[in-house]
């Protein structure tokens, strides 16, 4: 029977999905980049109608998405997401590298025909230029917000 | 906490034909991890109450809703909630009042709209959708950019590249509006769905636009820094450029003054419905109350009233900006295709300026 999901499950897979994000997408031809968002949301609720009672739920919702952007000579992004179950937990790094190569097969496929029509008209073509992304600024924000938050930065060797 | 609401709703009225209400909380965590070396592993508690009543009235019957919460636990909802401009009453109390004003409103005349334009002051609630549906939506870079023009719309700040009002007075010298994720509200967050540090975004300083809402994207196509405004309702779905904690900034005036200045006008108070042009040129935001207001008191009560305007000429009319800034949860602003149903928080203090009424009665 697959396990229950909690907020505490991502710490299972944090370091290897880190590893698929930043090391194992290398073998990927021609990304240029690649996140990744997972999340595990835990709620519960009630309505009441008219004075009485009406329904209340207890659930959980898991789910990620993940954006790649590549291409030879012109860049796009491509994009994956889907919902997630408890049977998937045991898989994870399996579904998530599944859903990072279709984001990276759309991106390539996006580029190419951007490249290919962008030819074709003169004016509006000058339009579908390099998916580009700005920089980072790294430094950590000043104030805290209401909820605690962990990050880090690390430079990558290229 | 949901029937004992609904109940509070119902209070002692006899013209409340229909009532629901309902409680919920949420914890939810985030990673978010990419080729570039982030790392980012955030979590957030929220809860939140909502609340609707219908009541009967002489002109017809009134709905009124609303919502409360915050990025808190339940005690949100079991104890109300105070922070500087973030008031909340707890889930009874808001419930009550909802009720009462619900039921007050019903049995409240239609506004009868003058031909001609007048004075309004505006409270709080009523200038937290001002600011999110007239100032926020059409800062966001994606809408002014055009990418979703075709089911959204587009937006009077950004014509083209070369043709747009960035460094322009829009509004009177009186209004700053920003966005920013770093102050408490129902939007705050420390890193974006991009992994972008969440930053104050300052879209109109002393009535010039400054700047707007961006993702990395179009961040580089504009050629400015980003600003962590790029979010997703849930990880499957793509981030959209998004308001955060977006408000009307407070001013220096006593509320009571900007009212007791004026000799003939209207107090607009609680926002409704907006309706809003596709460039957000203009707009029309109808109101839970109007008052009028004669020698500086509030007079009658009528209902089914609100105000439309020229949007830049709405924002230069105005001529006070009250010290009363109230922060209010949103926790369904509808944006995107597949429509994402997204939480933030707007608000703004008192403001007075002018505008035509809108009302029902002919």
């Amino acid at each position: 029977m697959a396990q229950k999901v909690t907020v505490e499950s991502l710490d299972r897979y944090r370091s290897s999905l880190q590893s698929l994000v930043a090391e194992r997408s290398k073998s990927l031809p021609g990304l240029r980049y690649c996140d990744l968002r997972i999340e595990v949301r835990e709620e519960k609720g009630a309505v009441a109608e008219n004075g009485n009672e009406k329904a209340s739920a207890e659930d959980y919702a898991f789910d990620f998405g993940v954006r790649a952007i590549a291409g030879g000579r012109t860049s796009a992004a491509g994009y994956y997401g889907r919902v997630l179950g408890a049977a998937d937990a045991d898989n994870l790094e399996t579904v998530v590298w599944d859903g990072l190569k279709q984001a990276h097969q759309r991106a390539r496929a996006s580029a190419a025909n951007k490249r290919r029509i962008s030819g074709r008209y003169e004016a509006l073509g000058q339009s579908l230029s390099d998916t580009d992304l700005a920089p980072l600024r790294c430094e950590t924000p000043s104030r805290r917000p209401t909820s605690p938050t962990r990050a880090r930065y690390r430079p990558l060797t290229p | 906490m949901a029937v004992d609401g609904c109940k509070a709703l119902q209070g002692q009225h006899s013209n409340v034909l229909y009532s629901a209400a309902s409680a919920s909380t949420f914890l939810l965590r985030e990673l978010f991890l990419s080729s570039d070396g982030a790392d980012i592993d955030q979590s957030f508690a929220q809860t939140e109450g909502f609340a609707i009543a219908i009541c009967s009235g002489e002109h017809g019957n009134f709905e009124l809703y609303d919502f409360t919460g915050h990025q808190r636990g339940w005690e949100v909802l079991t104890d109300g909630y105070a922070s500087g401009p973030i008031v909340l009453p707890n889930f009874i109390d808001f419930c009550t009042k909802l009720g009462d004003d619900a039921a007050e409103v019903a049995d409240a005349p239609p506004l009868r709209p003058p031909d001609h334009e007048v004075v309004v002051v505006t409270n709080p609630h009523f200038n937290t959708l001002l600011v999110h549906e007239v100032v926020g939506h059409p800062s966001e870079l994606d809408r002014a950019l055009k990418y979703e023009t075709s089911y959204a719309g587009r937006s009077w700040f950004l014509k083209d590249l070369q043709d747009n009002q960035l460094g322009q007075q829009i509004a009177s010298p009186l209004v700053t509006a920003f966005s920013d994720p770093l102050m408490e509200g129902y939007g705050s967050f420390k890193y974006d769905h991009e992994g972008t540090p969440a930053r104050r975004a300052h879209i109109i300083r002393d009535g010039v636009l400054e700047e707007f809402l961006n993702n990395r994207q179009t961040a580089a196509i504009m050629g400015v820094p980003t600003n962590g405004s790029a979010r997703a309702t849930e990880a499957q779905l793509i981030p959209l450029i998004r308001m955060t904690n977006t408000i009307f900034a407070p001013g220096d005036r006593d509320p009571q003054d900007i009212i007791s200045e004026v000799d003939s006008g209207y107090y607009i108070e609680g926002h409704r419905t907006p309706s809003i042009a596709e460039s957000r040129e203009n707009f029309r935001i109808t109101a839970v109350k109007v008052y009028e207001i004669e020698n500086g008191q509030l007079g009658r009560l009528y209902r089914d009233g609100g105000i439309t305007s020229d949007s830049r000429d709405y924002f230069t009319s105005i001529d006070a900006v009250g010290n009363d800034l109230r922060v209010n949860p949103i926790p369904n602003c509808g944006k995107g295709q597949p429509m994402q149903a997204k939480r933030m928080s707007n608000g703004g203090p008192t403001m007075r300026g002018v505008a035509r009424l809108t009302g029902s009665a002919g």
